[in-house]
């Protein structure tokens, strides 16, 4: 056994947890080597897990299957119902298009086109550390940048919050720190919702006026401005309006992204400078 | 080898491990915890003074893992591993089971401690409605994998320390 000192241990973990605070506090008033040294870490590491992520591929699909069965079932049955609708829904989308168009045209408007990366979910960080957030395959070398907003055509995901070189960690809408710029449309009331760790919800509690008409269903799209969305991004609807609520007003809202079958997201290019031009 | 560039490459293939296979490795969401396995059974094998210094810098690599501000496991992981090596003794006579329990309860601590300190430092990463499931989960799954990871780091801390000397009489009873 090894010779142990009763205090020694003692001093030991005391300088460790010191030496613990004092790179929290680097990292906190942003010290920048202590980040760079976190990325580089994991850009070192990154091909290695590809390597190991490839070789253990049959392993992973035989867990999924016995531990995951009932949700792949019902992944694949909520897929198929979804091909089926998507079918019917293009004809008349094409439809809607050529509408808009037109109309757009007639009122000499550019119709909003954002630029935009395709990323894959290549899976969630390890541990349990991290809740409501993905890690997808796109990073730096193809030209994101941390803090850019995530969308997919049903609405907003969430937004980088870490970005190495060829993988970027992105921070769920529902995470409790996110925060977008939202509008009504029926009222054009603007607030500021965020996320509160529920599945699937935002909530809207700042800057809606108590006697604002809030209608259950109602549609939310982002307000734009300063924020890393572009406006008129869908948003989703209205699930509470929260109406007997006798001051600060707290809208619950349904995401119309399901962030919990996401496969493919768009990272949008476009920076805030670049929108105000 | 070297007991530090052992130390080195266990960390690195920790790391490797937690952050592709195990991330996969989950019930209802709830993941492995590779990394603060390796810096109990650090504490475990190596003692507490080698066990803290194991575990920091575990806590560190998982603090690049995980993405999480540079100090926030290297804080918690050692002050777990000299707990658990101040229980060993305790312990070590147990039965397996008896030390499987202790393997998943100092998990569970950790995760919980994780969480807390997390929340001090305005982390809001965890879903503080799971948390208790999430720990426990955590601390059943990651005690899966101790039996051979326990070889693994006892092989890796151990080195250069004295070995239990043995003796047998003649006649002992033992």
């Amino acid at each position: 056994m090894p010779n142990r000192s009763s205090d020694r241990p003692r001093v030991v973990l005391l300088v460790l947890m010191a030496a613990a605070l004092t790179l929290l506090t680097a990292q906190f008033r942003d010290f920048l080597p202590v980040d760079d040294f976190q990325q580089g870490f994991r850009d070192v590491i990154s091909p290695f897990r590809k390597v190991v992520d490839k070789a253990t591929d049959p392993f992973q699909t035989v867990w999924n299957g016995i531990f995951n069965y009932e949700e792949v079932s019902d992944e694949n049955e909520r897929l198929q119902v979804e091909i089926a609708r998507m079918r019917g829904e293009e004809l008349r989308e094409e439809a809607d298009r050529e509408l808009l168009e037109r109309l757009l045209g007639e009122v000499d408007i550019d119709y909003l086109e954002l630029e935009t990366v395709v990323a894959r979910i290549i899976g969630v960080p390890g541990g349990n550390y991290n809740s409501h957030v993905v890690e997808i395959n796109k990073g730096t070398d193809d030209g994101l940048e941390e803090g850019a907003g995530v969308i997919t055509k049903a609405g907003i995901v969430g937004y980088l919050y870490e970005v190495d070189r060829s993988t970027s960690l992105v921070r769920l809408a529902t995470h409790p720190d996110f925060r977008v710029g939202v509008r009504l449309i029926n009222s054009q009331d603007e607030g500021l919702a965020h996320g509160n760790g529920s599945v699937g919800v935002l909530i809207l509690d700042a800057g809606i006026n108590i006697d604002a008409e809030v209608s259950i269903g109602e549609v939310v799209v982002t307000s734009g401005g300063r924020s890393i969305f572009p406006q008129d991004i869908p948003v989703g609807r209205v699930n509470d309006p929260d109406k007997e609520a006798d001051y600060g007003r707290s809208i619950e809202i349904d995401l119309s992204a399901s962030l919990e079958n996401l496969s493919f997201l768009n990272v949008i290019l476009e920076t805030r400078e670049k929108q105000s031009k | 080898m070297n007991t530090w560039l052992r130390v080195l490459t266990l960390l690195v293939a920790a790391a490797i491990l937690q952050s592709s296979i195990f991330t996969e490795l989950r019930i209802d969401g709830m993941g492995v915890e590779l990394l603060l396995l390796i810096s109990i059974l650090s504490g475990y094998h190596g003692g507490p003074i080698r066990g803290a210094h194991v575990s920091f810098w575990t806590g560190l690599v998982n603090d690049c893992v995980v993405a999480s501000p540079l100090g926030i496991h290297a804080l918690i992981y050692p002050v777990i591993a000299v707990a658990v090596s101040n229980l060993e003794e305790r312990f070590i006579n147990e039965k397996r089971i008896i030390r499987a329990f202790g393997v998943a309860l100092a998990v569970a601590t950790g995760v919980l401690l994780t969480a807390a300190v997390g929340h001090i430092f305005g982390e809001k990463t965890f879903n503080t409605n799971s948390l208790p499931e999430t720990a426990i989960i955590a601390g059943v799954m990651t005690t899966f994998f101790s039996k051979p990871f326990s070889r693994i780091v006892n092989w890796t801390v151990s080195s250069g320390m004295p070995q239990d000397v043995e003796t047998h009489l003649a006649g002992s009873s033992r």
